[in-house]
């Protein structure tokens, strides 16, 4: 039951917070600065996410060596998403680069 | 349809958006995206929740890397000139050094620092081109 509370509880507050800011967000006007820095928020926001899920992937320690295959798996991800404009091949070819670098250095262990 | 709105949709709807100039049907477009991935997401985590009971051992498969993939695919697009470049850097090495907060306060100090440096950068961009 708390469970459920907690689920409604989440969507509620989804729900408000849009529904209430959308029909401001035709109303204010943002200065060419706030615009700007707006423009900032996507790649920001998603490189704050994806970076410390690359590098400390346990949650505790961070793993900067060749081991790492989310480290290997994200910078080939990155490279293949500057050269190909596709977003599922990116996906793909970054799940294929990661399962592939995990399986190679799982077969070093013990 | 605010509901719906997910970073994927987003990313999907705002494309669409940028490009088109007959606004009517937008919106449309943006509810059938909304439409279709809410109801894979829904049958997707049924169908994790199941692979989960059945197949031993799958959290150490790293799936959850194909969260990062689809933010790094998302992300990359955009990094397009020099200051964003910089903001980029600074949110990735923020989001590191602060990860340890809890409420999750390191990801939003990395993302208005992040910010910050963005716009701190495209001000000195535009310093220099204006003078040169």
């Amino acid at each position: 039951m708390q469970t459920f509370l907690m689920i409604a509880g989440m969507a509620l507050v989804t729900f408000a917070l849009r529904y209430l800011l959308l029909p401001l967000s035709g109303r204010i006007g943002f200065s060419a600065r706030m615009q700007r820095a707006l423009g900032f928020v996507p790649p920001v926001v998603l490189t704050a996410i994806v970076v410390p899920a690359v590098m400390l992937p346990d949650g505790r320690h961070v793993q900067l060596t060749v081991a790492n295959p989310y480290l290997a798996g994200a910078l080939i991800t990155a490279l293949i998403a500057k050269f190909s404009n596709n977003l599922l091949v990116t996906i793909v070819g970054g799940m294929a680069a990661f399962a592939a670098w995990q399986y190679v250095t799982n077969s070093f262990k013990c | 349809m605010a509901f719906g709105l997910t970073d994927e949709t987003f990313a999907v709807a705002a494309a669409r958006w940028l490009r088109n100039d007959c606004p009517a049907h937008n919106h449309w477009y943006q509810l059938g995206s909304m439409v279709f991935m809410y109801t894979n997401w829904n049958i997707c985590t049924i169908i994790g929740l199941a692979a989960g009971r059945i197949l031993e051992g799958i959290g150490g498969w790293g799936l959850d890397f194909a969260m990062v993939a689809a933010f790094i695919g998302m992300a990359v697009p955009y990094v397009k000139n020099r200051p964003t470049c910089w903001a980029v850097a600074v949110a990735g090495g923020s989001a590191l050094a602060f990860h340890g907060l809890p409420h999750k306060l390191g990801l939003m100090i990395a993302s208005l620092a992040g910010i910050g440096a963005g716009v701190i950068a495209e001000g000195l961009e535009r310093q220099v081109t204006g003078d040169g």
